[in-house]
């Protein structure tokens, strides 16, 4: 109680001692210096006055509207900067079936790529041995035969494909390039189709499906397709076992009828 | 403005401040002149123990008349007009308090504590009359005020110093009754510890 007292003849004295505080007053030209002001505001011209007053209402909260910039910018420079940059999460298949699954195609290459291919075996058929050379020549023929099919003339397609085994420079070469001829010979004289290579390549085209482009493109789409196959392999083996269950259960019933 | 002699006579029967901005706001603009005598030091006083400065204060209770000169058919007579008038520079002097900070805070130079001291000191013309130990006082009491927060000094000078009813500091701070006890009751404990050597004397 006594604290109490003590507090309140605190506060008694603070008010005291402010309220006894000199009261500043104001300077004698105040008056003449705000009436010099006023006038000087009554002689803005009125669109000015209506200026200012616009601009006054529509003051931009210029701190907040430089945040929320600044918030947005760095959104956006995030997922345009950062987040494509991200690689998607590969779908990779179980364990147990890594190994099982075929590996796509290799795809087409390009011109320039089938160039370089073709200027390496070209400088490796120089360089290397005569019964080589003549293997390489022969088979690149048959390549190129295979691959210009629209080129190769409509008799060319119906004839027989036979390489004619160049002769022999050197006597000891002889014997062994005529051995690996005729076995060319047997590897590559064979029946033509009906129609010639143009007409085996329609042929084939025919009967692959129409998906099968789409497989070469996308190699997760046929490991999927083995996992739906696998799935609806397991249902057909539940509904098997299931059935044989049915089964002997009816046998089971007969038996206890008889 | 300048109203004549006469007009000024014809105002000066009406009594009350809420006749008198009513005759402003009929055009006479010698009612304007009375209230501004009537509250040119009040305000001042106000205003000088809230911000600390005497020219800012004088700044500001200018700028206080100007806003009132401007948009004198604000007013509407639900409210006192010294109310009415205390908030308008209570709102100025707290604009201007934000700015001296902004101002603190983006200014590069390095005098800013010296020009807190001069603040600091009250204006030596306003006090010809006072003794050496009266001008100390009021520095002190200056200096209390000036360390204590913001939001309680605003309530201590209009209740303790400005001499206000609770209901219009209510009315000018727009705090309620309860809000505005529990500040008075901390600055004036803040201040009882600032001034104990004062008091004590």
């Amino acid at each position: 109680m006594d604290e109490l007292n003590t507090h309140d003849d605190d506060n008694a004295n603070v008010r005291k001692s402010l309220n006894e505080s000199r009261r500043v007053k104001a300077s004698a030209d105040f008056e003449a210096r705000l009436q010099r002001r006023i006038a000087a505001a009554a002689a803005v011209p009125w669109h000015r006055r209506l200026w200012e007053k616009l601009r006054m209402q529509n003051r931009i909260p210029a701190f907040a509207y430089s945040l929320a910039t600044v918030v947005v910018l760095s959104v956006a420079s995030y997922y345009v900067f950062f987040r494509s940059g991200a690689v998607p999460r590969q779908e990779l298949p179980p364990p147990s079936m890594i190994g099982k699954i075929e590996q796509p195609a290799k795809a087409l290459e390009t011109g320039a790529e089938r160039d370089r291919i073709e200027r390496k075996e070209a400088n490796e058929v120089r360089q290397a041995p005569i019964e080589k050379r003549k293997f390489a020549e022969k088979s690149s023929e048959n390549l190129r035969d295979n691959r210009e099919p629209v080129t190769a003339t409509r008799e060319s397609q119906n004839a027989p494909v036979s390489v004619a085994a160049p002769p022999g420079k050197i006597e000891g070469e002889a014997k062994p390039a005529a051995a690996q001829e005729q076995m060319m010979q047997k590897q590559i004289t064979v029946p033509p189709a009906a129609g010639g290579p143009r007409a085996v390549q329609q042929s084939r085209k025919a009967d692959m499906s129409k998906t099968a482009p789409f497989y070469e493109q996308r190699p997760d789409a046929r490991f999927k397709d083995s996992l739906r196959a696998d799935s609806l392999k397991r249902i057909k083996h539940i509904a098997d076992s299931l059935k044989r269950a049915a089964d002997s259960l009816k046998s089971i019933r007969s038996k206890k009828d008889d | 403005m300048n109203g004549g002699i006469d007009e000024i006579r014809a105002v000066g029967d009406v009594e009350t401040d809420e006749k008198l901005i009513a005759a402003f706001q009929g055009g006479r603009e010698a009612a304007f002149n009375i209230l501004v005598g009537r509250y040119k030091d009040q305000l001042i006083n106000f205003v000088y123990r809230y911000l600390g400065d005497y020219d800012e204060a004088d700044d500001v209770v200018q700028e206080t008349f100007i806003r009132l000169f401007r948009n004198k058919d604000s007013y509407r007579p639900v409210a006192k007009f010294s109310t009415w008038l205390y908030t308008i520079a209570a709102n100025l002097a707290k604009t201007q308090l934000r700015r001296r900070k902004r101002r603190a805070l983006f200014s590069l130079s390095k005098s800013a504590p010296d020009d807190h001291v001069a603040r600091d000191i009250p204006d030596t013309r306003y006090r010809a009359d006072a003794d050496a130990e009266a001008s100390l006082k009021q520095e002190i009491i200056q200096k209390a005020l000036d360390s204590i927060p913001p939001k309680y000094r605003e309530v201590v000078v209009l209740c303790d110093i400005q001499e206000l009813a609770y209901e219009e500091i209510c009315r000018i701070t727009g705090l309620n009754m309860g809000t505005v006890k529990s500040r008075l009751n901390r600055a004036r404990a803040q201040l009882r510890e600032l001034l104990k050597s004062l008091t004590e004397e």
